[in-house]
């Protein structure tokens, strides 16, 4: 009898050091709690996410966003950082995720409307598109290039450096003659 | 001789005929492509059949009975919902439209509750959109949900008239246009002490008119297709009239006095100029569904037939058959047709946009009122909407985790299923305990005073195991 409560009471042990060692998560909790826990094997992207073309338009920004909290002095909302990548990740996803696990406020739009499939961001930390002027809203570029594509139709891949760029003269300050794909539909607006 | 008479008769009998068939030959030839010609206008029975196509790839895509229901009817608000709603109820169906306008006063009154929330942000095009929208599913704009002090909402005058949200025109030249669009929807009456009147709001588009004689977003730019047409179709009620509007032009700074015609003759030869031989429009040097569309919806919102406009005709294509080029089998529409990856399928808003373009030509072929001429519009009493309001679910916030509440949850439910897991193996224990001294109890009967045979019968029990 002795013997059979003893091993009872080992077994309990056992399964409760097991359970209690394990985390219970979905996929997408996984990511988002392992953001910075680059291994040897993982695949990372580098993102960053900047508003300095506010600071040289101030007089067309919202009178309500003009605060350190909306516009940072530097102009840096995320510096530069390093995250790993989640296999099928689009620039869309990273942002989505790299905003929850900072938590940064970020709204974006279905790919409902608008015409490219894609998602749209219409703000992040509260700067929205037209905050600062007709002409304002967020681009990205990938490696320096700006895709011409919707953030969420965009595949990142192993080593991509991925910056969000507010503009402030539609794409022209940022270095984007041509407007890109989260731009372009501003006209489409109704 | 009268034989050489009767052989100059045949000569010239002969020349005769042989012109005569010559001329019919002719004639024969001429006459089926003048039969083309008009075969190659389109019924409205066969555009209605275009929109059909749409519609129904937009209904399999659904999976419910009706448009709308589930997510379009929860996007109320969005324009990706809103144009559907607006579209289904231009060409009549009878749908949820008293559901529809239920979400939208939820969206208006939540408007109205805190303006500067957390929550989603709207533009003032979206607003102006929003109106549209109410009035074409039957609700009143001017009464429209209550504002937190009870008072009932007057989208009209809070979003245009008198517009609490600041220069209609602060988030680009559309803004202007769907609020000319809003008021012009049906005769409203504009307030005396109204500051952004129809005048204002015509100057203000017209003043923007770039050297092209289009319209854009930057003013050193070329014109683009889509805000030039959505330009014209804002300024067609006006097609006609000998008022002269004068302002100053943003353009080129000089002061300018004309009727909307002249100004509308200007946009209409710019955007001739950027049709493809196809007969689509181009923007960014690709032929786009949605350009092609707005420029339909201009044209006939001015009384202009796409089919027989000569202005609007490339290479024998018309703007419908630039349109048709973009319809998939499956209904749907796509973008463009030259994107680097061929679209598979047609997406909703080059769907939306495409089944009011088609709505303004078939509105003219009908002799029904424009598109945006909302006069012809249901009506679906407060009631109603109430009524409709009340079986609806409550809209969740959908709000993503954030990489600590991720974390939270995670030792929670880590916590939780430990617990369940011991308490399960406690109650495995306790029962299974119950069960040896039901046994020992048992045994201790059977074997009877003898204490011996008793504990000899627990050791048993040990070699069992």
């Amino acid at each position: 009898m002795k013997k059979n409560i003893i091993m009872i009471g080992v077994v309990i042990l056992l399964v409760a050091i097991l359970v209690s060692g394990t985390k219970f998560q979905s996929v997408d909790e996984y990511y988002l709690t392992h953001m910075e826990d680059i291994k040897e094997d993982s695949e990372t992207v580098t993102i960053s996410i900047r508003c300095d073309t506010v600071l040289d338009n101030w007089d067309k920004l919202d009178p309500q966003l003009r605060d350190e909290k909306y516009v940072p002095s530097d102009g840096v909302i995320l510096p530069e950082t390093t995250y790993v990548l989640r296999p099928g990740d689009t620039a869309f996803d990273i942002l989505n995720r790299v905003c929850r696990y900072n938590k940064i406020h970020m709204e974006y739009q279905g790919i409902e409307n608008n015409a490219y499939g894609s998602a749209y961001i219409k703000g992040i930390n509260y700067l929205y598109e037209f905050s600062c002027g007709k002409l304002s809203g967020w681009m990205f570029t990938v490696n320096g290039k700006y895709p011409g594509k919707g953030c969420s139709t965009y595949e990142m891949k192993n080593h991509d450096k991925i910056e969000w760029i507010y503009t402030c003269d539609l794409g022209r300050d940022v270095g984007n003659e041509y407007n890109g794909a989260d731009m372009q539909k501003e006209k489409d607006k109704s | 001789m009268n034989r050489m008479y009767r052989n100059m008769a045949k000569g010239v009998l002969h020349k005769a005929l042989a012109v005569f068939l010559l001329l019919a030959a002719v004639v024969t030839a001429a006459y089926p492509a003048a039969v083309t010609a008009y075969a190659a206008e389109s019924s409205a029975a066969e555009l209605r059949g275009m929109q059909d196509m749409i519609l129904d790839w937009k209904y399999a895509k659904g999976g419910e009975s009706k448009f709308l229901s589930g997510d379009l009817l929860d996007g109320a608000g969005e324009g990706g919902s809103d144009w559907i709603a607006f579209n289904i109820s231009r060409i009549g169906i009878e749908d949820n439209q008293a559901a529809y306008l239920s979400r939208l006063q939820d969206v208006v009154e939540k408007l109205y509750q805190d303006p500067n929330s957390d929550g989603k942000k709207y533009l003032l095009s979206d607003i102006y959109r929003i109106i549209i929208t109410i009035e074409a599913c039957g609700g009143n704009p001017e009464a429209f949900g209550k504002d937190p002090e009870g008072n009932s909402i007057n989208l009209l005058k809070d979003g245009i008239w008198n517009s609490i949200w600041g220069d209609p025109g602060k988030q680009g030249i559309n803004g202007y246009i769907w609020a000319l669009m809003a008021v012009d929807s049906k005769a409203w009456e504009e307030p005396k002490d109204a500051e952004w009147t129809r005048e204002k709001l015509v100057t203000s588009i017209l003043s923007r008119q770039l050297e092209d004689g289009g319209f854009g977003l930057i003013k050193t730019d070329a014109s683009d297709v889509d805000l030039t047409s959505m330009a014209l179709t804002a300024l067609a009620p006006y097609a006609g009239s000998e008022v002269q509007y004068t302002f100053t032009s943003e353009t080129t700074g000089q002061t300018v006095t004309e009727t909307v015609d002249t100004a509308a003759e200007a946009a209409f030869t710019c955007i001739s100029g950027m049709q493809h031989e196809s007969g689509g429009m181009v923007t960014y040097e690709q032929q786009t569904s949605e350009s092609t569309s707005w420029a339909l919806m201009a044209l006939a919102s001015w009384g202009r037939d796409p089919d027989l406009d000569e202005q609007f005709i490339k290479n024998g294509n018309t703007l419908l058959d630039g349109l048709r080029q973009f319809q998939l089998e499956d209904g749907s529409i796509v973008h463009s047709l030259d994107a680097e990856e061929a679209e598979t399928e047609g997406n909703n808003m080059a769907g939306y946009q495409a089944l009011y373009g088609l709505e303004a030509v078939c509105r003219l072929k009908e002799g029904k009122c424009n598109t945006f001429d909302l006069s012809d519009a249901p009506t679906v009493s407060e009631e109603e909407i109430e009524k409709a309001g009340e079986s609806l679910p409550e809209l969740k916030a959908d709000r993503e985790k954030s990489g600590e509440e991720a974390l939270r949850d995670t030792k929670n439910r880590t916590a939780l299923i430990t617990v369940g897991i011991a308490a399960v193996v406690v109650l495995i224990v306790i029962i299974f305990i119950i069960m040896m001294l039901n046994n020992r109890k048992k045994k201790k009967m059977i074997s009877g005073p003898d204490a011996d045979s008793g504990m000899s019968a627990d050791e048993d029990d040990d070699d069992d195991w």
